[in-house]
């Protein structure tokens, strides 16, 4: 108990003052940032999209998104491993008969999950989300039908996988040929805001979509196990 | 204000990690402690009066947000969540070897001695 009261003391005395200096900050009426200003003025010439946030993350810092990419998949790698390894020692998860609600709502929201996920990856460039947010909302699909009925994900996701997380590389490299940098725009058609516009960007956030929705899928299938 | 939201978001996680025994809240107050951190991330990047950053049309500029922090922080989440998912595995293999979840004087001395593996 003084232990924990001596604890909120210690924080209250860090916190207080940073949130005095913090408090302080007033925000500007435009942005200051040279690169936000470029990024302001130039996303739609150099991709051709209207989402600034998307040719940030796949246009100007595609590399970044690759090394995120690495990350993730080396730690679902890790992860299976670990479970893998410890195959014999780790309890398996039976399981009874879920709940009516958790049942009969998988079974009537699992198409519209589905679909939505779809949706955020394809409409990446155009509105707020994209592969990141879409696959991870591909898993929660995966998710709640394992939890439902037992069911886990086929056993062919981890190849989609490899092949989207291979064809996003090269790309990449071909990129290279053709600008000089990884992860360049080097084929642009379509028109400003339509669904086929943004050129090869729009492709790379529909391929990263599949790689992360199917990397959770697979990691939510390790995760039951075998039977 | 805002400010105070998140600095009092990280406060919570702080407070979580260092007195929960038990693995899995661990975990989890790390996880909250990082939403503070975005919300802060986020936060660097606002504009006065800003729009987000989404043009609607070619030719009309918009005064936006900073759309930098955003893209930043999506990579944030990815990693926060990837380090989570293996923490958990490794939290479930220490339920394996020592059959609970909580880091007690039982688990201290098996590491004085060196026999936890």
């Amino acid at each position: 108990m003084t232990r924990k009261l001596l604890l909120i003391i210690a924080l209250l005395l860090i916190f207080v003052p940073l949130f005095r200096v913090f408090n302080k900050y007033e925000f500007p009426r435009e942005a200051t940032n040279k690169i936000a200003k470029y990024y302001t003025a130039n996303t739609i010439r150099d991709h051709n999209i209207p989402n600034m946030v998307t040719g940030v993350v796949v246009g100007y810092r595609g590399f970044d998104t690759v090394g995120e990419l690495i990350v993730l998949f080396l730690a679902v790698m890790g992860l299976q491993a670990v479970i893998k390894t410890n195959r014999d020692s780790v309890p398996r998860i039976i399981f009874t008969k879920a709940s009516p609600i958790l049942n009969g709502g998988t079974k009537i929201m699992y198409p519209f999950i589905f679909l939505f996920s779809i949706y955020i990856i394809i409409h990446g460039h155009l509105s707020p989300g994209g592969g990141f947010q879409g696959g991870a909302m591909l898993a929660t699909g995966v998710l709640l039908n394992a939890l439902c009925c037992g069911k886990q994900p086929a056993a062919s996701v981890k190849y989609a996988e490899g092949a989207s997380g291979f064809t996003v590389v090269l790309l990449g490299i071909i990129s290279v040929l053709f600008l000089g940098y990884f992860m360049g725009n080097y084929m642009k058609f379509g028109h400003f805001g339509g669904l086929i516009s943004g050129g090869i960007l729009s492709v790379f956030y529909i391929l990263i979509g599949m790689k992360v929705g199917t990397e959770l899928s697979g990691l939510i299938g390790s995760y039951i196990g075998d039977k | 204000m805002y400010f105070g939201a998140a600095l009092f978001i990280i406060m919570i996680g702080i407070y979580g990690v260092a007195t929960s025994k038990n693995l899995i809240k661990a975990f989890v107050s790390l996880n909250i402690m990082e939403t503070g951190v975005n919300i802060l991330l986020i936060m660097t990047g606002f504009v006065k009066g800003g729009a987000i950053p989404i043009f609607s049309s070619p030719d009309r500029l918009i005064k936006a947000v900073d759309p930098l922090p955003q893209a930043l922080v999506l990579t944030s989440i990815v990693i926060g969540f990837a380090t989570t998912a293996l923490g958990l595995v490794i939290v479930r293999l220490f339920f394996i070897k020592n059959g609970k979840y909580e880091l007690d004087d039982s688990i201290y001395h098996k590491m004085i001695k060196g026999s936890l593996k």
